[in-house]
C-alpha cells in the first residue's frame, strides 16, 4: 500500500540533496550495511529515545550528519560494541558513534562528560582533587588496611621509583569506592607485587574516549605514559 | 529415417542450441517467427525458415511433421525432435506504479539501450543529476532484473559520476551467483538503496518531473526525492508465439504461460511430448548463465534420446488390440500424445512416446487397451489368493493400491525402517495411479479387502501430469456408489504421498487400520 | 566410439545426475563418494507438499537414487575419497582410498539389527532412503571395536553374517578420460553465531529440521519430543557475512524455511509461526503465489534476532528489534530453526590440490575446466537448489560429451 503522508504536517528530509558521501572517509564499513537489524536487536540500549544502532549506520550512510551530531543518540550508546560483535558486514559501529561524538561542539558535550574532562585535563583527574587530598586518601585507605590481620605495616607505595607496575586509579575509587581500591592493593600485598601509584595524573578514566575527543585522549594517555618514563616502571595496570 | 532437429527461435538462446545440435553432428531447420538476424557462419549451412508460424504439429518422437504458414503459403518440416527456444518479452510495470511513460520515465531496457548509445558520442544522461529505480514494489522483483538494475547503475557510476542512483525495492534480489558482491560493489559506488516492507513510496508526476515520498523504514524519517529520471522494471513473460506453439503442439505450461508445466517431474527441458524440449526463455525467465546451460541440456537430451532410441523399442508401452472402435478416448487422455492415428484410421501406441501411465486403459470404454503387469481382473485375483481365512480375532484385510514413483516408494521406505504397520496389508503397485478405474477399487472389495487405500502423488507431481487427479476422481465416484448401495465409504480412503515419505505412509496405514478395525469385517466378505 | 569411461567425485544430486546422463549415452561410470551413502544432502529433505506439490524437488533425488542403486553400469565406491591423479595420454589414472564399509551389500537384508543393538553412540548410522542399500553404515571412528578394541555385538548378532569387522581399506587406481567433480556444500557451523546452537537442544539447523520432518513428519523438539508448536526460523546465519567471507547469498534457504513453515502449518493449523529475514529470495516458478499465501500462514518480521535465552521449560526467548515497535521485542519459542549458510564442500582445499583445479574468490569452484578434462557442477560451484543442480549436472555431462568428442 503506498505511504500517505501530508507533508506540510511533517519534518521532510531531502535525500536528493544530502551528501551521501560525507562520510567516505570515515572507513568503517558504514555503506556496506544489509539492514538485517542484527545490531539493534542485540543492543541493549536499543529503544531508548528511538535510538537503535541501525538507524544511526543508516543516517551516517545517507549523510544527515546535522541531525545526528544534535540528537541524543550518539550519548545513550554504552560503548559496549555487541553491535560491532554481531554485525555479519563487519561495520565498526561504535567506532561510528564515537565518531558522531567528536563532532558535536564541546560545550554541548553531555554536562558530566565534559566537565569531568575539562578538570581532567586541567588537574590531571575527572574530579579536580588536589594532590594534596589524594595522598592523605590513599595513605588513610592503606592505614586501614595495615590494621587487618595479616597486613600488618601495609603501606601504599606513592610514586615509588623502578617498581614493577604502575596502576592508575578510577576517580570513584578515591571519592565514594574507597573501599574498592582496598581489594586491589590486598591481592598486590598477598602475590608480593612491587606496585606504585603516581601522586600526579593518576586518573585512570579516559573521556575523551567516550565524548570523541582525540586531542584529550591523547594528553590523558601521554600522561599515563610519561609517569612510566619518569618512574622507569616498564608495566601499566590500567583497570579501567 | 529422419534425423533432423528443428528449433523454434531466433535469439541468443536459439542460436546457442544451434551451436549446440551442429557440433554434435546434427542436422537443424531454424523456424523463426520473425526473421533470423545476422545468421552466424556456423549456421550457413542450415535451413532458415523465416516469417514462419506454426499452425500445425503431427506425429511423435522420431517423426515429427511441423506445418507453418510462411506469408500465406503453407510449408510442411519433418524432423525427429523439435527444441523450443523463443525468447521471452518484457513487460514495463508502469501501470503498478500508477505512471505513465515518458522522455524521463522509462523502462530498464530503455536504460539499457541509453547506455549502449552512450559510446557514440550521445549524452543522452545530460541534465541527468538522480535516477531512481523502481523494482519489485507491490510485484516481486527477481535477480535477473536486479542484477541488470545494478549493472547500470555500475556504469552509471562509472561513465556519469554525478549521477546519484537510487534503487527502491522491497526484497533485495541477491540469490544468484555473484550478486551479494555486486550489491557490495554499488554500495561502494554510492548507489543508495530503500527498502519497503509493508507501506510502498507515494509517486507522484509533479510539473518539472516527479516526487517519490515515503517513510524511510529504518530512519523513520519521512523523506522526499525527486529524481530527474525513473527507471522501471520489467516483468518478463512468455511472448505470444511461444503461447501459441504450446496451442498448437498441445504442450503444459505453467502458471505465467510458459511452456513446460510447473512438475518436477519434467526437470530440466522435458515436456509432455517426448522429443519436444522446451529450453531457456522458453520455459522460464532465468540469467543469461542459466540460458546457456538449458541450451547445453536441451543438446544433452536430445543426444540421449538419439541414442536410446539406437536400441530397440521398448515392448512394455500399451498395446491397442482390435476391439477398439476408434472412438479416440485413449487420443485425447494420453498426456504423452503417444497415440497416433494412422492413415487407415486405425490407433497405435508409439512405443518410444509412451510412458506406460495407462490413462488410456483406464479410460478406454471398450477395454481395448492393454498394458502390460496392469490388469484389474489379475489385480482382483492377487487380492482374493491372498485374502487370510482367520476366523480368531477380526484383521482387517488392507488393501493399498500405490503409485509406483511415489506411495510405492514411501511404502519400501517404511517397511525397511522398521515402521509398525497393519498387519495385513497388500499393496498393489501401479505405473500411475491414473491406471485405477473404479473396477479396481470396487473388484478389491468383491474379493474380500475390508479396506481399500488409493494412494497417489500430490497435485503438481504427477509424472502423467493428472493421474493422480483422475485416481481422486475415480475415488470419489466410487465413494459416491458405494454409499449409494449402501455400504461404509469410510472403507475407501483416498491420500497423497511423496516417495520420501515414509513415515506419513505408515501413519497413514495404520490409521487406517484402526479405523477398519472399529467398522468391523466388511458386508462385502464372503 | 571407442568406449570412455568418466569419474565422478561425489554422490548427491548433481553427482547422481551426471552418472544417469552418462550412462544413458553408454559411457561407463565409476561414482566416488566420501561418505557410507549416496544421496548427499539432498536425500534427507523432507517432503513439503501441503495440499499441493511445492516443487522443492526432494523426490527427485530420491527417484535418481533408486535409478543409480539399480544400475549395474554404475560402478560406486563408497567411503572413497581421491588421494591422487596423473595423467597421460589423456587419460587420468585416479588412486582411491577406500575405506572399509564393514556391511557386505550381497548379505546384508537391511534389517537394522546392527543398529538397534549397536552400543556405540553414532557408530552405525541409518540412511534415510530405501534406495540407500545398506541402509546402514559403520562409521570405524566412532564403533567400540575400533577405538576400545572389545565390541563385536553387530559381527555376532547379524542374522547374515553380513558384517566383517577385520575388513581392511583398499586402494584403487581407476583409469578416466574425463572427471566431474560434485562434491556439493558444506552447511555453516553456526556455534559462533549468538544464537545457543549446541548449547540449547531446541535450537537446530534447517538441515536438521529436514531431516526431522523425513523422519517423523513433524517438527518434534529434540528436548523432549514433543511437537513444537512456536517455531522461530532464523535466516542468513552465515549468509550475506563479510566477516566470515561469505559475501553470497545462500539462495536455498528462503525456499526451504518457507516450504517447511507451511507443510508444518497445513499439518498443525495451530502453529504460531515466525520468519525472521532481512530480504525473501525467490525460489520456484509459482514464487510470486506461494509468496502471498506463506504470508497468511507466517509471521513475517523482517529484522534478525540478537540474542536467545532459554526459559525454565527448554523453551527460547528471542529477542528481536521491532521495526514498528522502535524497540526490541521477546517472543517464546518452543523451537528455533536457524537457516545456515552453504559453503563450498569440505574437501574442496584437498581437492584443489590434487586436481589442481580453479576457484573463485568466494571460494567456490569455478565452473569448468574443459582444457583439464575436469568439469565441476554443483552446489560445489555456488549455492544452488535441487533442479539448479540437476541442471548444472547436465550441463556438465555436455561439456564433459563435447570435450570426449562422442
Amino acid at each position: 500500500m503506498p505511504d500517505v503522508i501530508e507533508p506540510d504536517a511533517i519534518e521532510i528530509t531531502d535525500i536528493n540533496h544530502l551528501n551521501h558521501q560525507r562520510f567516505e572517509n570515515w572507513s568503517f564499513s558504514q555503506d556496506f550495511c544489509v539492514t538485517c537489524g542484527l545490531c539493534s536487536s542485540t543492543c541493549p540500549v536499543s529503544g531508548i529515545d528511538n535510538f537503535d544502532p541501525r538507524k544511526f549506520v543508516r543516517m551516517i550512510s545517507l549523510g544527515l550528519e546535522e541531525q545526528l551530531v544534535e540528537s541524543r543518540w550518539p550519548w545513550i550508546c554504552t560503548m559496549c560494541a555487541k553491535c560491532e560483535k554481531v554485525c555479519p558486514m563487519g561495520i565498526e559501529i561504535a567506532s561510528l558513534i564515537r565518531g558522531v561524538r567528536s563532532l558535536r561542539d564541546r560545550e554541548k558535550v553531555p554536562g558530566i562528560l565534559h566537565k569531568g574532562l575539562a578538570a581532567a585535563i586541567k588537574t590531571g583527574n575527572n574530579l579536580g582533587l588536589p594532590q594534596d587530598d589524594f595522598v592523605f586518601i590513599i595513605e588513610d585507605v592503606a592505614e586501614e588496611i595495615a590494621e587487618e590481620p595479616g597486613f600488618e605495616g601495609f603501606t601504599a607505595p606513592i610514586d615509588k621509583k623502578g617498581a614493577n607496575l604502575l596502576t592508575t586509579i578510577h576517580n570513584k575509587l578515591v571519592n565514594t569506592h574507597t573501599e574498592d581500591l582496598k581489594h586491589w592493593w590486598r591481592i598486590f600485598h598477598a602475590a608480593k607485587e612491587d606496585w606504585t601509584v603516581p601522586s600526579e595524573n593518576w586518573e585512570g578514566t579516559n573521556w575523551g574516549l567516550f565524548t570523541g575527543d582525540d586531542k584529550a585522549m591523547k594528553i590523558m594517555v601521554g600522561r599515563i605514559v610519561e609517569n612510566m618514563e619518569k618512574l622507569e616502571i616498564k608495566t601499566l595496570l590500567w583497570p579501567e | 529415417m529422419i534425423e533432423k532437429i528443428l528449433i523454434f527461435g531466433s535469439g541468443p538462446s536459439a542460436y546457442h542450441i544451434a551451436e549446440n545440435l551442429i557440433s554434435d553432428g546434427s542436422e537443424i531447420i531454424i523456424a523463426a517467427h520473425g526473421s533470423m538476424p545476422d545468421i552466424p557462419v556456423a549456421l550457413e549451412k542450415t535451413e532458415i525458415l523465416n516469417n514462419a508460424d506454426l499452425i500445425a504439429c503431427r506425429g511423435a518422437v522420431g517423426a515429427f511433421a511441423f506445418t507453418f504458414d510462411q506469408n500465406g503459403e503453407m510449408l510442411t518440416r519433418e524432423a525427429a525432435y523439435a527444441v523450443i527456444a523463443e525468447e521471452c518479452e518484457r513487460h514495463p510495470d508502469f501501470d503498478a506504479y500508477s505512471l505513465n511513460p515518458g522522455e524521463r520515465m522509462i523502462t530498464l531496457s530503455a536504460l539499457k539501450t541509453l547506455l549502449t548509445n552512450t559510446n557514440n558520442g550521445n549524452e543522452p544522461f545530460l541534465g541527468i543529476n538522480t535516477i531512481a529505480f523502481l523494482t519489485g514494489l507491490g510485484k516481486e522483483s527477481n535477480p535477473v532484473i536486479l542484477e541488470e538494475i545494478m549493472d547500470a547503475c555500475l556504469r552509471l557510476k562509472s561513465d556519469h559520476h554525478l549521477i546519484r542512483c537510487y534503487i527502491l525495492t522491497e526484497n533485495l534480489k541477491v540469490g544468484g551467483l555473484g550478486l551479494e558482491f555486486k550489491y557490495r560493489l554499488t554500495r561502494k559506488a554510492g548507489v543508495v538503496y530503500i527498502k519497503f516492507t509493508h507501506k510502498y513510496p507515494e509517486i507522484r508526476t509533479v510539473e518539472d518531473g516527479c516526487l517519490i515520498t515515503f517513510t524511510d523504514e529504518i530512519t523513520g524519517n519521512v523523506c522526499r526525492l525527486t529524481p530527474d529520471m525513473i527507471v522501471v522494471d520489467e516483468r518478463l513473460t512468455p511472448s505470444p508465439y511461444a503461447k501459441q506453439l504450446a496451442r498448437v503442439m498441445e504442450l503444459e505450461t505453467d502458471a505465467l504461460g510458459f511452456i513446460q508445466a510447473d512438475n518436477v517431474n519434467r526437470y530440466i527441458v522435458a515436456t509432455n511430448r517426448k522429443g519436444i524440449v522446451a529450453a531457456g526463455p522458453a520455459r522460464m525467465f532465468q540469467t543469461p548463465a542459466d540460458h546457456i546451460s538449458d541450451a547445453d541440456n536441451a543438446a544433452l537430451t536430445i543426444k540421449s534420446l538419439k541414442t536410446r532410441m539406437k536400441s530397440p523399442q521398448p515392448d512394455n508401452s500399451a498395446l491397442i488390440n482390435n476391439r477398439c472402435t476408434q472412438c479416440l478416448t485413449c487420443f485425447r487422455v494420453c498426456p504423452f500424445h503417444a497415440i497416433q492415428i494412422l492413415a487407415s484410421g486405425k490407433l497405435i501406441v508409439v512405443p518410444w512416446a509412451c510412458e506406460r501411465c495407462g490413462l488410456c486403459t483406464a479410460e478406454c470404454p471398450e477395454h481395448a487397451i492393454t498394458l502390460e503387469g496392469c490388469n484389474a481382473d489379475a489385480v482382483a485375483n492377487i487380492i482374493q489368493t491372498n485374502a487370510v481365512k482367520n476366523d480368531a480375532a477380526f484383521v482387517p484385510y488392507l488393501v493399498a493400491f500405490c503409485c509406483e514413483r511415489s506411495a510405492k516408494q514411501a511404502a519400501e521406505t517404511a517397511t525397511v525402517m522398521n515402521m509398525p504397520l497393519p498387519s495385513d496389508l497388500r499393496i498393489i503397485t501401479v505405473p500411475c495411479a491414473g491406471i485405477i478405474g473404479l473396477e479396481y477399487i470396487l473388484s478389491a472389495f468383491r474379493s474380500q479387502a475390508d479396506g481399500v487405500m488409493v494412494l497417489t502423488c500430490h497435485p503438481g507431481n504427477c509424472h502423467s501430469g493428472r493421474g493422480n487427479i483422475s485416481a481422486h476422481d475415480t475415488a470419489a465416484q466410487a465413494a459416491a456408489f458405494l454409499q449409494a448401495i449402501g455400504f461404509q465409504k469410510k472403507r475407501l480412503k483416498v491420500r497423497t504421498l511423496a516417495a520420501n515419505m515414509g513415515h506419513e505412509f505408515a501413519t497413514i496405514a495404520n490409521d487406517f487400520e484402526k479405523q477398519i478395525s472399529d467398522l468391523g469385517p466388511s458386508g462385502l466378505k464372503r | 566410439m571407442a568406449h570412455k569411461k568418466v569419474l565422478i567425485i561425489g554422490g548427491g544430486v548433481a553427482g547422481l545426475s551426471a552418472a544417469l546422463e552418462l550412462e544413458q549415452l553408454g559411457i561407463g561410470v565409476d561414482l566416488v563418494e566420501k561418505t557410507g551413502f549416496l544421496g548427499g544432502h539432498a536425500i534427507q529433505y523432507a517432503c513439503k507438499a501441503t495440499d499441493q506439490c511445492v516443487k522443492c524437488g526432494a523426490c527427485v533425488v530420491e527417484e535418481k537414487l533408486k535409478a543409480v542403486s539399480g544400475n549395474p553400469d554404475i560402478r560406486v565406491f563408497l567411503n572413497s575419497q581421491i588421494i591422487n591423479m596423473a595423467k597421460t595420454d589423456g587419460r587420468s589414472a585416479i588412486t582411491l582410498r577406500c575405506q572399509p564399509t564393514y556391511i557386505d551389500p550381497h548379505k546384508c537384508t537391511d534389517c537394522g539389527q546392527c543398529y538397534i543393538q549397536c552400543p556405540g553412540e553414532g557408530a552405525i548410522e541409518q540412511g534415510f532412503s530405501s534406495n540407500n542399500h545398506p541402509l546402514y553404515a559403520l562409521y570405524a571412528d566412532k564403533c567400540l571395536h575400533f577405538t576400545e578394541q572389545n565390541c563385536h555385538i553387530c559381527e555376532d548378532i547379524c542374522p547374515e553374517k553380513a558384517i566383517h569387522l577385520n575388513m581392511q581399506s583398499d586402494e584403487h587406481i581407476r583409469e578416466a578420460d574425463a572427471i566431474i567433480v560434485a562434491i556439493g556444500f558444506k552447511a555453516f557451523d553456526p556455534v559462533d553465531k549468538p544464537y545457543g546452537w549446541q548449547v540449547f537442544d531446541n535450537v537446530i539447523t534447517n538441515l536438521e529440521l529436514e531431516r526431522i520432518l523425513r523422519r517423523q513428519s513433524d517438527a518434534i523438539r529434540p528436548s523432549d519430543g514433543q511437537i513444537a508448536r512456536r517455531i522461530a526460523f532464523i535466516q542468513c546465519v552465515g549468509s550475506r557475512d563479510a566477516t566470515l567471507n561469505h559475501l553470497w547469498c545462500s539462495k536455498v534457504c528462503c525456499g526451504s524455511a518457507l516450504r517447511m513453515a507451511r507443510v508444518i502449518k497445513a499439518r498443525h493449523p495451530e502453529s504460531d509461526i515466525s520468519f525472521f529475514y532481512m530480504d525473501v529470495q525467490n525460489f520456484g516458478k509459482d514464487f510470486e503465489i506461494f509468496y502471498a499465501a506463506v504470508q497468511d500462514d507466517v509471521r513475517m518480521v523482517r529484522s534478525l534476532p540478537g540474542d536467545i535465552y532459554p526459559t525454565s521449560d527448554d523453551c527460547l526467548r528471542v529477542i528481536c528489534f521491532d521495526q514498528h515497535e522502535r524497540q526490541s521485542v521477546e517472543q517464546v519459542s518452543d523451537l528455533v530453526v536457524l537457516s545456515v549458510g552453504i559453503k563450498p564442500g569440505s574437501d574442496f582445499g584437498e581437492l584443489t590440490d590434487t586436481l589442481k583445479l580453479k576457484s573463485e574468490l568466494t571460494g567456490f569452484f569455478s565452473v569448468s575446466q574443459p582444457e583439464q578434462g575436469i568439469f565441476t557442477t554443483g552446489a560445489a560451484t555456488g549455492p544452488m537448489a535441487i533442479d539448479d543442480a540437476i541442471a548444472s549436472a547436465g550441463q556438465a555431462v555436455w561439456q564433459t560429451v563435447q570435450y570426449l568428442k562422442i
